[in-house]
Parts: C-alpha cells; structure tokens; sequence
C-alpha cells in the first residue's frame, strides 16, 4: 500500500490492546501499548472490561493487523474460545492474535490449538514481544505477496 | 479468502468495489476508512461511486484543549436520548510520535452500548501530517454517509494557541475548553479560543467557576462586530452529564437547516 501523501513514510501498522473478562489489572497492557507505541506502532487500547464480542467488534472497526490481550485473571481458555467465535461471526480470519498475563505453561498448548499465535506469560521482557511482533507481521505480508 | 481476491487491485479499484457492494458492510466500511486515511485519494476521484449525502445528516466536529473533555463529551453525545437513534460513525484522532508510532486512547471514554450497527468508532493516528485533519477528510465523511451514517463525529487531536484552521466542511464545530489553564486574559488572546460555533466549557461540575464562564461572555459581547457572529457559549460537564442537553440543543436545531 502507498501513501500518496506522505511520500516515502511507511503507514504504521494497528494493533489493538485489549483486557478482557473480570479483571481490573491494566498496568501490563498499558506498558506493552506503550512501548509498541515507541516501536513506531498505531496501538489502539480499549481500556478494561471487554467481553469477547466487544473485543472482536473493535478490531473490526479499528481494522488491525493484531490483536494483544491481557489476561491475569486465569479465565485466559474460555475467554480466548469466546474471542475466536465472535472473530469467525465477523469474517475476521486473518488477524494476529498473542496473549500475555499469568498463564500456565499447561495452557499454553490449548490455547495454540484454539489459533493463539503468541504466548506472553508474566515477566516476558518487551524486546521478545517486539521482535516476536514484527516477525510475525512480516510472515503475513510476505505471505499476501 | 474474501481479501486475497482484491490484491492485484489498486487502492482506488479497491475502494470502489468496496462502496459498490452491499454485502458484509460492517467490514466495507472499516476498509474503505483504512484504505482511504492511507492512501489519501481525493473527494473528487471517488465522488461518482458515493450515494449523496442525505439532507437530515449531520457532521459535527469536536476540538479543543488536551484533556479538555472532548472524549467525554462525545461519550455523552453517543449516549443521549435524543441522538441515540441516528446511525452514529467517529473518526477520533490523537497525536503520532516522531518514530510513526501513536497511542490511540479515545475508546476508553467510551461506554456507549449502541449495538454494532448503530456505532463506527474509529481511532486515528494524525500521523505527523501537515494539516489538523486528513486533506481528503471530505471523501471519508463522504464514504460515511455512503454507508448510511446519519450522525458523523469528527474528534481532533487536543490543540492549543496555534494551528492551522478546519476544513469548512462541518454542520457545527464545538470547541471544548476547560477553565483550569489560566485567568480571563486567556479568553481575550488569539487562537482556539476564536474557534468553533459553540464553545462548551466542561468539567464546570454544578455550576463552579461559572463567574469566569460570564466573564468570558461579557467579553465576547464587548467586542462583538456586525461581520462576525459569536460562538454559543455553553457550560458544564461531561463526568457529570450536565450541560449535555443544552449542546444537543443545538445540534438538534441543525437537523432543518442543513442541507
């Protein structure tokens, strides 16, 4: 895609931030908004509270190439099952989706099967989701083309 | 599979497809507003694909000081009895990084439940641009209307003593201003505070400060000239969804006058 009136600046890619379900911890998603704001990202966060529906009907609206979510309140399972269904319900099958918060190592095979493409557990340093992002993105354009 | 069939496509081809089709239209609207902020393609260029504008639609445009409440009042607006039935679309911009990056915040306000059809929210990074708002603003509000928005909200990034003017493109510009960044000499300086149909001052929670809001009116009516007609001063705030209905009020009496 150009950008006619910008001249050479690459449009930056969108990615949403997301809490979801019952839990009020938003200090994690706000510095992982943060800094990929500094990576040079467009991060749309939605503040607390979202349910999956909410979460789906935003990154349809704001049109992003990937989905973060925050969890710590362990409901990460079914919550993420919800999520995928609302996704499918709103032809929305191409979109990136990683998870981070306290997530069990156990979780982490369910949660792949279910489509999550990347796993963040607790104390993850920001550089791995950075470089784990921008690959991924990569993977998928390159894929398009 | 739906967006592979497109990709040998230019935008303009794209976007063109995308007005033309009735089908999945939650998703045309959204692409059609990426494809558009991206690529920047002119009113002109599109305008032979758009449905016209119908005369009962309203594009209101909301400015202001950072942190003034813009966010909020549009909260407020969202949710208000009188305007909850028209088809709601917002394009809320809040600034880039240097680096290209942007936190767009403007959702967290929100917490209107219109069901999915009746509310496109769509976050925008200004993206270092030259201009206040997107050169081709007009083709998006276009494509908004095309889609069948009756109600289109433009929030701006938070602005301050300098900047360039807004496009003439709005039924009503609201400019939202708080009383917390200095004394009456303020009010009397050039800049956004010359801005604007309405001027709302917010976070006037049961009537304090309303002194200050007076003498920003005898002021204003000090100084008033034949050529130029005042902006509607109006007061109060949107945590406490007071002076709401008194701005509805407004965009209300619009619905007949605008074309």
């Amino acid at each position: 895609m150009t950008n006619s009136h910008s001249g050479a600046k690459e449009i930056p890619s969108r990615v949403l931030i997301s809490k979801i379900g019952l839990d009020g911890h938003d200090r994690g998603a706000l510095i992982v908004s943060r800094y990929l704001k500094d990576q040079g990202y467009e991060v749309v966060y939605s503040g607390l509270h979202k349910t999956p529906a909410d979460v789906a009907s935003i990154a349809l609206q704001e049109d992003v190439q990937a989905i973060g979510l925050s969890i710590l309140s362990g409901s990460h399972l079914p919550l993420i099952k919800q999520l995928k269904t609302e996704l499918e319900n709103r032809n929305i099958n191409s979109v990136i989706i990683f998870v981070g918060g306290t997530i069990p190592k156990a979780d982490e095979a369910p949660l792949r099967e279910l489509g999550v493409d990347g796993i963040f557990p607790t104390a993850t340093p920001l550089s791995k989701i950075g470089e784990w992002l921008k690959d991924e993105l990569q993977k998928r354009k390159s894929l398009k083309n | 599979m739906e967006a592979e069939r497109y990709i040998n496509m230019t935008t303009f081809d794209e976007i063109v497809t995308l007005l033309g089709s009735e089908a999945d239209k939650p998703n045309s609207v959204s692409k059609v507003t990426t494809l558009l902020l991206d690529s920047g393609i002119e009113y002109e260029k599109i305008k032979s694909s758009l449905k016209k504008r119908t005369t009962n639609s309203l594009l209101i445009c909301l400015t202001g000081l950072p942190g003034a409440g813009k966010s909020s009042i549009l909260n407020c607006l969202l949710k208000h009895k009188d305007l909850i039935n028209f088809k709601a679309a917002v394009l809320a911009f809040d600034p880039s990084s240097k680096k290209g990056g942007a936190l767009l915040g403007d959702r967290i306000r929100l917490t209107s439940e219109r069901p999915e059809d009746s509310l496109f929210f769509r976050s925008v990074g200004h993206r270092g641009s030259l201009t206040t708002l997107p050169s081709n603003l007009d083709a998006i509000m276009a494509a908004l209307f095309h889609f069948g928005y009756d109600i289109v909200f433009v929030e701006t990034v938070g602005l301050g003593q300098t900047q360039d003017s807004l496009p003439e493109i709005f039924d009503l510009i609201v400019n939202v201003q708080t009383l917390t960044n200095g004394d009456e000499i303020q009010f009397a300086k050039s800049g956004l505070i010359e801005t604007g149909d309405v001027i709302f001052f917010n976070k006037i929670e049961n009537g304090q400060n309303l002194n200050l809001v007076n003498v920003f009116k005898q002021q204003q009516m000090a100084s008033i000239s034949d050529e130029s007609k005042p902006a509607k001063v109006l007061s109060g705030s949107a945590l406490q969804n007071q002076g709401i209905d008194d701005l509805v009020s407004e965009i209300m009496a619009l619905r007949n006058r605008v074309k």
